[in-house]
């Protein structure tokens, strides 16, 4: 299968954190919140951001807080941009094509 | 909120150490012990294990900045020799999870046929398709 340019392979993690991110739109969450929205173990969720983050479809930014105030540090927020919530929503809904043609449909023998 | 177990946070930092020196291992470093805090301790090392793991998928994420993305992106038409299914350049490139496969470097064609022991992805991979 030939990949469109500047699409992520859509890997079932990379579909659950876009899933995640489309789940709460315009909303920052940070690494962990996105790794429990998806379901996904710690670790897994960074590369699939960087990656994202490299193609434009996720921006982030450090949390805006006084670390000796909050008692930790700052967390870096992660949201879909304009464009990348849009490139989300179709690479999604391209995936779900596919599957729909090679997945048996019920009922065929 | 209390601080990480150091044994965590020392794991999180070594891991980071793979990362390219300057601003990007600098970056994950802070976001990733920021994390520890919101871990209960008892799983904190867990955290640090799994970042650990994963720690060569970060790099590699961090570090090819898309590289096979901007070439296929920057091909206006695929050579001759994909259009005619002659050859491909296919090198190895890894998923934003870390698994790896074949690709073509000149027309972005995924090599069939190998299937991942940790099962396909969801874009087709590891589904025999025909040539």
């Amino acid at each position: 299968m030939t990949k469109r340019p500047g699409t992520p392979r859509m890997t079932m993690p990379t579909q659950l954190v876009l899933h995640a991110l489309l789940g709460e739109p315009g909303a920052e969450l940070y690494g962990l919140e996105i790794g429990d929205a998806a379901g996904l173990a710690s670790g897994t969720v960074h590369p699939i951001l960087a990656r994202l983050e490299g193609l434009g479809w996720v921006e982030s930014r450090w949390e805006d807080i006084d670390p000796s105030t909050a008692g930790r540090p700052a967390r870096r927020y992660y949201r879909l941009t304009a464009s990348g919530a849009d490139e989300a929503r179709s690479a999604l809904a391209r995936t779900r094509r596919t599957l729909g043609r090679l997945l048996p449909q019920p009922g065929t023998p | 909120m209390s601080s990480p177990r150091a044994s965590a946070a020392l794991a999180v930092r070594l891991s980071t150490r793979m990362l390219p020196a300057g601003g990007v291992r600098d970056r994950y470093r802070q976001e990733l012990v920021a994390e520890l805090y919101d871990i209960d301790k008892a799983r904190q090392l867990r955290y640090a294990a799994r970042v650990m793991a994963r720690a060569w998928s970060l790099r590699r994420a961090v570090t090819e900045e898309n590289t096979m993305e901007t070439e296929h992106a920057t091909t206006k038409t695929r050579p001759l020799h994909c259009r005619l299914h002659l050859w491909h350049h296919y090198r190895t490139a890894s998923t934003e999870d870390g698994q790896l496969y074949r690709r073509c470097v000149d027309c972005g064609k995924e090599k069939t046929g190998d299937i991942d022991p940790e099962g396909p992805s969801m874009s087709g991979r590891g589904m025999i398709m025909p040539v």
